[in-house]
């Protein structure tokens, strides 16, 4: 599905990630690694919002030939997202639903399920961290992706929210979406099908094998 | 004091007779001032809000009256735009014999930050405060959705006020005064096109904003599925709406002798220098140094260009060309690095 080669990411000469040769097929995959490790570098650099060294593609669109199809395709949730303090959830919500050619009906949706609605009118500068981050995973679910890159979706929120998270990604996983995720907490295996964990560390990925992360 | 850089001096003196002679108009700019005042109380609170502001709570632990002094001394400091031109229009109600309607109005200018101390003493004294949008607000955002255009535009009015006052009422100024001055010797229209180009030259400042405002706050429109068509316009319309002010003004002020052809072809000056220096922008990080050099060499160029009467618009065909070519280039390979000694470095393949 994802095709990654001869990935090179650096900030101003100094390496962050570097994948020579990566395949991540349809499912869940986590990718685990401490702070700094590159995790969401790659994340970014995988939705389209950084420029990298290498090849991308994602069943079989390339990341710059293709780069408009390409992002209909692939989502992206911030892992703490920043967002005009002037603009309200539903200004958000509105324009990414537009992009990604989501349904009126889904964004409904996600507001009712996520709990947006009692500050969806709201400005994002008066929200607390928890409520920024149901919207950033709010736009993150909006269209009809292939691929939604959550980084670190369960932190600052409650843990009501936390169980409809698993719910939403168990829905748009039976509907043949696939996850890349990221999270310092362990992921609840009985919720969640995750295919593969990946280790960050040292610039490099590395899989691994997915018993010993079992409770 | 709306319109201060707009209208003339005696003007104002004029406006200020005026004014303080008719109780209705008075109360309106009275009605204009609370407006204002109410726009630095809101300020204040927000600032209160933010966590880097958290230890101004400790002001509960200064007594009473000196607490109260330190927060008259805030609401003074915000209050000094209306003090300074209330006390301009004053001296002149003054003497022009409006001597009631002048202390009434000075006594409403010093009463009405009084009321400052009291908010901002509830608000110390009440540190988790209810955020709820006030109705009016509340309404708007219901109503109505902001489109992308206002984006930028809402984050100069928020972030950069000053800048963009400043900026806005140089290039203005400059358009008017090219327009008066005009007629008065044998000019040609060079003059408007080297208007035009220091124009689109001092707004490289406003364009680093935007660059940096959609890196840093707005990262996601890279992952949206734009085609560079649809952000060409989108960007198009912004620039546009960034240079309405100025357009307005040569509309109003245009001299005659000056065609409406060769004014489209200043306005098409000033968006295609908007595109290049943003094109620039998307090519290479630049530092304020980097960029203020970048702004002057570029309006030094443009100057000899223009003296030597090459038609406008070659100047608007390369300007525009090289722009539009850095942005479908550099779009999706620009980077916003923080560290400056990271900015000779680019990774592009």
């Amino acid at each position: 599905m994802i095709v990654i080669k001869n990935l090179k990411k650096s900030y101003g000469g100094h390496l962050v990630i570097q994948v020579p040769d990566l395949v991540l097929t349809e499912g869940i995959h986590w990718f685990k690694g401490a702070n700094g490790s590159g995790k969401t570098t790659f994340f970014r650099t995988l939705a389209g919002m950084l420029p990298f060294e290498g090849e991308i593609t994602l069943g079989g669109m390339d990341i710059r030939r293709d780069h408009t199809t390409y992002r209909l395709i692939i989502n992206y949730g911030e892992a703490e997202p920043d967002y005009p303090e002037f603009l309200t959830a539903n200004d958000l919500i509105q324009f990414v639903a537009t992009a990604k050619q989501a349904k009126a009906k889904q964004v409904d949706q996600l507001i009712d399920t996520l709990g947006i609605e009692p500050f969806l009118y709201q400005p994002t500068g008066t929200y607390s961290s928890g409520m920024l981050k149901k919207t950033s995973l709010a736009l993150a679910f909006l269209g009809n992706p292939k691929v939604i890159i959550l980084d670190e979706p369960l932190i600052t929120i409650d843990d009501s929210t936390v169980l409809k998270v698993y719910e939403l990604v168990r829905d748009y996983y039976a509907q043949g979406v696939s996850f890349l995720l990221s999270s310092h907490q362990d992921f609840m295996f009985e919720k969640l099908p995750i295919q593969t964990v990946f280790r960050v560390k040292n610039q490099s990925i590395h899989a691994e094998s997915i018993p010993t992360h079992r409770p | 004091m709306f319109g201060f850089g707009i209208l003339r001096p005696e003007d104002h003196i004029a406006l200020s007779a005026y004014v303080f002679a008719s109780p209705f108009l008075l109360l309106l700019v009275y009605g204009l001032w609370a407006l204002y005042h109410l726009k630095t109380l809101f300020f204040v609170r927000q600032r209160f809000l933010w966590d880097s502001h958290a230890f101004l709570y400790e002001l509960v632990l200064i007594p009473k009256s000196v607490r109260w002094v330190l927060l008259w001394g805030i609401q003074m400091m915000l209050w000094l735009p209306v003090l300074a031109y209330a006390a301009f229009v004053g001296y002149y109600g003054w003497k022009l014999g409006q001597r009631e309607a002048v202390i009434i109005t000075a006594s409403y200018l010093l009463i009405l930050p009084l009321t400052g101390i009291w908010a901002y003493e509830y608000r110390l004294f009440r540190p988790n405060p209810d955020t709820r949008l006030n109705q009016l607000s509340a309404f708007f955002n219901r109503r109505f959705t902001k489109p992308y255009w206002s984006y930028f535009v809402l984050y100069l009015f928020n972030k950069a006020p000053i800048l963009l006052f400043l900026t806005k009422f140089f290039t203005c100024v400059v358009v008017v005064g090219v327009c008066k001055i005009y007629p008065t010797d044998t000019y040609d229209e060079r003059l408007f096109s080297l208007a035009g180009a220091a124009i689109g030259m001092v707004h490289v400042v406003l364009l680093l904003h935007l660059y940096e405002f959609e890196q840093v706050q707005l990262p996601m429109l890279r992952n949206l599925p734009f085609t560079l068509m649809q952000r060409f316009f989108k960007y198009s319309g912004l620039f546009a709406i960034l240079m309405l002010p100025e357009t307005l003004f040569l509309v109003r002020y245009l001299p005659k002798g000056i065609s409406f052809v060769y004014a489209a072809e200043w306005w098409g000056l000033s968006i295609s220098l908007l595109w290049l220096v943003f094109g620039r922008f998307l090519q290479k990080h630049h530092t304020m140094e980097h960029l203020l050099k970048l702004g002057i060499y570029t309006f030094i160029a443009l100057y000899f260009v223009i003296m030597f009467r090459v038609p406008i618009f070659m100047i608007i065909a390369f300007c525009m060309g090289a722009g539009i070519f850095l942005f479908h280039r550099h779009y999706y390979r620009s980077e916003y690095l923080i560290d400056s000694n990271a900015l000779e470095h680019r990774p592009e393949n």
